[in-house]
């Protein structure tokens, strides 16, 4: 598994989705992501996950502004952020982790088959993806006119990367 | 002449937008029916009568190759022509959804144009002229 072609799968995936399924351009900003305001940003997020098993298995988290989420589902649902329910914002969180996982593996290779989970609300212990456990995480900051978004990919602990050790795993779009 | 259209997704806001735009299309859609996976999916095809079903793939408790698997097994369901609408976009597993009985099939994310094109193949031209109250994402891509 070559991890610089997964990253760049994951990058194209997040892109295609957001910008073509939702309309939202996004920015490309310099460094990694670790200032105090995206961490804030993480804490108001609807975050999902979902599985992914093929010739190397893991799991996607996926950060996505709560407000946003509302927003987002409100548009297409033809009416206002204010009459959008919990559930409905969650099936959006929800059906973007989908599109995002299933695109991966499509750009990543289009030759092998990848099974996606079902995606889930998560709320348990974030600690495993955020750690700086370099060989298996991949994350992924987004930035769009208003919002941060973040993707974690957390690779099973027995997949190794083709590349050698990567200095930094964190990439910003 | 109207037809009855079932869509499969676990996803409300995917089956809303299907909906709309499939509305905005022209296409003469007589009833619009919802599922949230395939088991609810073949109850509503047992019960109803049903034209044409765009399915996701991906679901819980009956996914959309099982859901195709079982109209196919069906004397009365085999014919009913189906759309699949997925992330999935290996070419393997594209293959198996045509082998199993498929009609088409949209990746997602998807443009509005690439649903009424799969439409148009399976069920003929709109014999309508699109809604122009129903055109509100004109201009923007899905």
């Amino acid at each position: 598994m070559n991890r610089e072609n997964l990253i760049k799968a994951l990058k194209e995936a997040i892109s295609e989705v957001l910008e073509k399924m939702f309309f939202l351009p996004l920015e490309c900003e310099a460094g990694a992501s670790s200032s105090q305001s995206s961490g804030v940003a993480l804490l108001n997020s609807l975050v999902t996950k979902i599985t992914f098993n093929g010739s190397f298995s893991g799991y996607i988290v996926f950060y996505l502004p709560k407000e946003l989420s509302y927003s987002l589902t409100a548009d297409f649902l033809g009416t206002e952020p204010a009459d959008i329910t919990a559930e409905q914002a969650w099936g959006t969180a929800r059906e973007i982790t989908n599109m995002i996982a299933g695109n991966t593996f499509s750009h990543f290779n289009s030759k092998q088959v990848f099974d996606i989970g079902i995606p889930e609300e998560y709320s348990g212990d974030h600690s495993e993806f955020e750690s700086d456990d370099q060989d298996r995480i991949i994350r992924i900051s987004i930035d769009t006119e208003n919002d941060h978004l973040e993707v974690r990919l957390v690779l099973d602990p027995d997949t190794r990367a083709e590349t050698g050790h990567v200095k930094s795993e964190s990439e910003t779009m | 002449m109207a037809f009855n259209l079932l869509i499969v997704d676990d996803s409300l806001p995917m089956r809303a937008l299907i909906k709309k735009i499939v509305k905005a299309s022209g296409f003469d859609v007589g009833e619009y029916y919802q599922a949230g996976n395939g088991k609810e999916a073949l109850k509503i095809l047992n019960e109803n009568w049903i034209d044409l079903v765009l399915t996701d793939y991906n679901m819980p408790e009956m996914d959309g190759l099982e859901l195709l698997e079982a109209m196919q097994a069906s004397e009365t369901l085999r014919d009913l022509p189906v759309i699949i609408v997925s992330t999935e976009g290996s070419e393997e597993r594209i293959q198996e959804f045509m082998e199993k009985g498929a009609s088409g099939y949209i990746k997602k994310p998807f443009e509005p144009e690439e649903i009424k094109q799969n439409l148009n193949q399976v069920m003929g031209e709109p014999t309508n002229e699109p809604r122009e109250s129903d055109q509100s994402f004109e201009g923007s891509d899905f």
